[in-house]
């Protein structure tokens, strides 16, 4: 895309002003900005830091690496450069360029460390080795980068708040590039994020009395200042006393903590624990949860709170590749483990229906991915299913590569069944992220047979994106389940046809439809290959086998609420709408609508008329460089009135206004910056209470970022390259200039070409040119390399071509620089991979007089 | 998963004839192609069907760094580049498991290595896994004079890559 940036053209009395500012040789920045061919700044984005003593520093006449700790503030993202050696960099194609580099065996950095914090050490290399690295934390065993993406985490699980000292050290033979990362709000960050376990009410105990006290309960009874509320027969909730806060000093937690200890050593005393804060309940407080759009798409977040138990009780089979177990490992995957039971393994016909993995490459375990999305335990960690409280039956029918035999699936039923006499199924629900069979009668006929014991079979329509009836799905009685985007569109590779029942989020790896950023990948628990073997992970898939254990999943949590539901009662809430969010007109490709998992439980609720309050957005993020403050919907879902909204509590640092005049409820919430701890991420609930007994919690993030006049993302090169690559592939820089930081920002401005040669750095000819600046932290010639700063105009990611024309002046040019780069999104459709980018090349000041000269020109 | 799509190259008559030249203008002796399987995956992360010839740690990264790929990387970045090349050939975005590709045959003519893949798809009505997958094959190769990788079995039209070696 070509955009001519809108200039102003130099008037014949300005022309005059230049003339008389280069004679006088004025050194006034402004007016060499308003005299240059083309100027501007560069924003740096939040918490960016960079190594004191990176390769551009030490490559300076006289640098040695620095001996001083550098001191990091409480969240930072920072750059910066380790070798073990000196040495030259190899003279690779388009990697790096033949350079000096100097010894820097590792980085110092005193960090302020809290218990649950953690700090991310990742590793880049250089010339595109990778360099191993290790972290080391004062007082604990050094941790070395590892995995595919060279990474190393230290979590400081408990010990006091300090400035602790965190050495970065390279032991491998070249030079590394790294990023030290210490935040709450990234995404690197964001998927690592906890609700912290340990956090509890201050000054507050849950005490439980031993029953041989009963005149100390007495005692506490008359006590009102000490009780804040009795829990049950001898367990009371008490506030902390004065004195013993006076006596701790003051300081919050320990203060309690000590209260909690003094109280356990008390003879009438059986037990006295921290009252914890609540943790997460359903999915929406697990840390994958932002990305887990398809949740939404069915209404989750209500479904969850008209269920609470997440399907408890109910058994759910899982037909599929079987479940991921770490070699050695005691358990299943651990966010599935909790929810296992025993299975079957019908294609190596035993009772471990263990996924082996593939023998001869990678593997995304399809059946773990599929039980995830039933039934994740919530733990705080990773993701929740649908059904999170059900229990997941594995049992193996798809083989190595994922296919499998119908006499294995059609004995897995049999199996499952469980006889036709009075024995009870061994599942209520099974899922069959399977198809492409065509219609088998005795497959039929064991299907029939679970039908008739009140199970419910669920099924994937199939990825052809055909009408092509796929098997078991497209039995009558399997509930075929076509697949959406994040829109509610059809994917695009969905099978649709008369045959389809409804539809759930499968995903399409190909759109952002929900415009969040990320394409709309269904996530789940998986595994993935790091160091030598498979490790838990969790990863985006597409597909109609995404889709299916949606359904599965709601249909256990109706399961749960009305025990006897069976596949007829199931058919008609479906044909009534009461299970998705239905039109009025059946369609081929959505069957009778989206699932709506709160319609479909409250409809599957016997007696439900509730009502129950909904948050959108289900979680709040504020901070004072993004949103600063945001409307929260409360809707009501259920007939019954709603009576007596209040908000109930929120975080001291968060101004909230309510107008519960109408519906949907209205939360204006708002970030009180005066209340924030700089720069420390903050995280709280607001708790909306209603109908006496019920309540809502809303989490909320709140972020107070002060660091703009402090970030530094170290020595930039602003360059103009040419639009196009070399036949390397390597953008060649026709002007170049540096800058360094200051007050936050860098200023940049190149000069004209005043026709002498050799041409310096600084001067621009007219031409088209891409203009995009950034760092070369390990000095190899290349600047926007990962781990080194980049910024792009406009926007990285997206550049567009600047028009230098004579005569003409560019100025207050403004883009941002930082070390994230931009992803591939709907939201950013322009944005394009680079395979194999190695980042712009810096110009060689040699090879400028050589290539500049025109009589050398010539002579060649 | 990142949409990705590897350059095929067809390579257009004029071409052809310069290769030739050059290859009719090397007298280096021969050697036989050696080429091994390094590893495969159903979940490359690379939607197109294609061949691509690596030789750098530099170039490998940005398939390893592929959205959505799952492979053994392990394996791969132990590869010598000094020693030998990697081919990596993608049979494309499938839309269900039980698609694979692995190598069949190896043959060198004129200045063309020649690989033929054997390319394995479910039957008509076996029963698969629903999920969107990207099958493809990593190959390391050493030796031979060759400038130009000519892949079949993946496309109905020979896959073809000039290669800089």
């Amino acid at each position: 895309m070509r955009v001519l940036i809108a200039l102003f053209l130099l008037s014949p009395w300005m022309v005059t002003l230049t003339g008389c500012s280069d004679s006088s040789g004025s050194g006034d920045e402004a007016s060499e900005r308003l005299l240059s061919p083309l100027s501007g700044s560069i924003a740096i984005e939040a918490n960016s830091r960079i190594d004191q003593d990176t390769m551009d520093q030490l490559g300076r006449e006289g640098a040695t690496p620095a001996n001083a700790a550098q001191t990091l503030p409480a969240s930072f993202v920072m750059a910066g450069y380790v070798s073990r050696g000196a040495g030259t960099y190899p003279a690779a194609a388009s990697a790096c360029q033949t350079k000096n580099y100097q010894a820097d065996p590792a980085d110092t950095f005193s960090v302020p460390l809290a218990a649950g914090e953690t700090i991310v050490l990742k590793s880049f290399g250089t010339c595109g080795t990778d360099v191993a690295l290790e972290l080391l934390v004062e007082g604990y065993p050094p941790v070395r980068t590892s995995g595919r993406d060279e990474t190393a985490q230290f979590r400081l699980n408990s010990g006091p708040t300090d400035d602790y000292q965190v050495v970065v050290r390279n032991v491998g033979s070249l030079p590394a590039r790294y990023m030290l990362l210490k935040t709450a709000g990234t995404t690197q960050q964001n998927a690592a994020y906890q609700w912290s376990d340990h956090r509890f009410e201050e000054g507050e105990a849950i005490v439980t009395l031993k029953e041989s006290a009963p005149g100390q309960a007495s005692a506490l009874s008359a006590q009102a200042k000490l009780v804040a509320r009795k829990l049950g027969e001898r367990t009371w909730l008490r506030k902390m006393p004065a004195t013993a806060r006076a006596q701790a000093g003051g300081r919050p937690v320990p203060d309690t903590l000590d209260w909690i200890r003094s109280l356990r050593q008390q003879p009438d005393v059986e037990f006295a624990a921290p009252n914890y804060r609540m943790q997460s309940q359903s999915p929406v407080g697990e840390p994958l949860y932002s990305k887990q759009w398809h949740y939404d798409v069915i209404n989750g977040p209500v479904a969850w709170q008209i269920e609470p138990s997440g399907g408890s009780g109910v058994d759910v089979a899982v037909l599929d590749t079987g479940l991921f177990r770490e070699s050695d490992a005691s358990g299943w995957h651990p966010d599935l483990n909790r929810n296992v039971v025993s299975g079957r393994d019908y294609v190596d016909n035993d009772f471990d229906p263990r996924d082996p993995g593939s023998s001869v490459g990678g593997n995304v375990y399809h059946g773990t991915h599929v039980a995830g999305t039933i039934a994740s335990v919530i733990d705080n960690k990773g993701s929740g299913g649908v059904a999170f409280g059900a229990s997941l039956l594995p049992v193996r029918v798809l083989g190595e590569g994922g296919t499998g035999s119908s006499a294995d699936l059609i004995e897995a039923i049999a199996w499952l069944v469980n006889g036709s006499g009075g024995q009870p199924p061994r599942a209520q629900v099974v899922n069959m992220s399977l198809g492409g069979l065509p219609e088998i009668p005795q497959l039929e006929s064991a299907i029939a047979a679970g039908v008739n014991k009140g199970m419910l079979f669920v099924a994937a329509a199939g990825n052809g994106g055909t009408r092509v009836k796929s098997y078991p799905a497209a039995s009558s009685n399997v509930l075929a389940v076509s697949a959406v985007d994040g829109a509610r569109n059809l994917a695009s590779y969905s099978n649709y046809g008369s045959w389809i029942d409804l539809a759930a989020p499968g995903g399409d790896a190909g759109r952002d439809a929900n415009t969040d950023g990320e394409a709309d990948l269904v996530w789940s628990t998986s595994a993935a290959f790091e160091s030598g073997a498979y490790k838990p992970d969790y990863r985006g898939l597409q597909g109609t086998s995404m889709a299916a254990p949606h359904v599965s999943g709601v249909l256990a949590m109706m399961k749960a609420q009305k025990p006897d539901l069976d596949y007829g009662d199931v058919r008609a809430l479906l044909a009534s709408g009461e299970l998705t969010e239905y039109s009025g007109r059946r369609s081929d490709q959505l069957g009778y609508g989206v699932l709506d998992a709160a319609k479909a439980v409250s409809a599957a609720s016997q007696g439900f008329t509730g009502p129950v309050l909904s948050a959108s957005p289900a979680v709040v993020s504020l901070s004072n460089e993004g949103v600063e403050a945001q409307l929260v919907e409360l809707n009501v879902y259920g007939s019954a009135p709603v009576t007596g909204v209040s908000v109930e509590s929120q975080p001291e640092w968060l101004e909230v206004e309510s107008d519960f005049s109408g519906e949907p409820f209205i939360l204006n919430v708002a970030l009180l910056r005066d209340r924030l701890t700089p720069d420390v991420p903050a995280r709280g609930d607001i708790v909306v209470s209603y109908n006496l007994s019920k309540e809502l919690r809303i989490p909320v993030i709140g972020q107070l970022i002060t660091d703009e006049k402090a970030r530094n993302a170290g020595r930039h090169f602003v360059l103009l390259v040419d639009t196009e690559p070399n036949e390397q592939g390597v953008y060649l820089a026709e002007a170049q200039v540096t800058t360094t930081v200051e007050d936050g920002e860098y200023l940049f401005a190149f000069e004209a070409d005043d026709g002498a040669e050799p041409r310096s750095l600084r001067e621009v000819t007219p031409g088209d040119y891409y203009l995009v600046a950034g760092t070369d932290i390990d000095g190899d010639g290349f600047i926007c390399q990962a781990g080194e700063a980049c910024a792009e105009y406009p926007v990285a990611g997206l550049r567009e071509v600047v028009t230098v024309r004579p005569g003409q002046v560019i100025s207050d040019l403004r883009m941002t620089t930082g070390f994230s780069r931009p992803t591939i999104s709907a939201a950013s459709p322009d944005v394009l991979p680079r395979p194999g980018f190695q980042g712009y090349r810096l110009i060689n000041s040699i090879d400028r007089v050589a290539a500049t000269n025109s009589q050398l020109k010539a002579l060649k | 998963m990142t949409t990705f799509a590897i350059k095929v190259f067809t390579v257009p008559a004029m071409v052809l004839a310069l290769s030739g030249c050059a290859a009719s203008g090397n007298t280096a002796p021969q050697q036989e192609p050696q080429v091994r399987q390094v590893t495969q995956s159903a979940h490359c992360g690379l939607t197109g069907p294609g061949v691509a010839y690596v030789d750098s740690a530099g170039e490998l990264e940005s398939l390893l760094e592929v959205r959505g790929q799952n492979m053994s990387t392990g394996v791969i970045r132990q590869v010598d580049f000094t020693q030998e090349q990697l081919i990596f050939v993608t049979l494309g975005q499938k839309p269900t498991a039980g698609y694979s590709l692995g190598l069949a045959e190896v043959s060198q003519e004129k200045n063309t290595l020649k690989l033929r893949m054997d390319v394995k798809a479910p039957a008509p009505g076996m029963m698969v896994a629903q999920v969107i997958t990207s099958p493809c094959v990593v190959l390391a190769t050493a030796g031979g004079n060759w400038d130009r990788i000519e892949v079949t079995g993946v496309t109905d039209q020979p896959l073809q890559e000039p290669v800089k070696r």
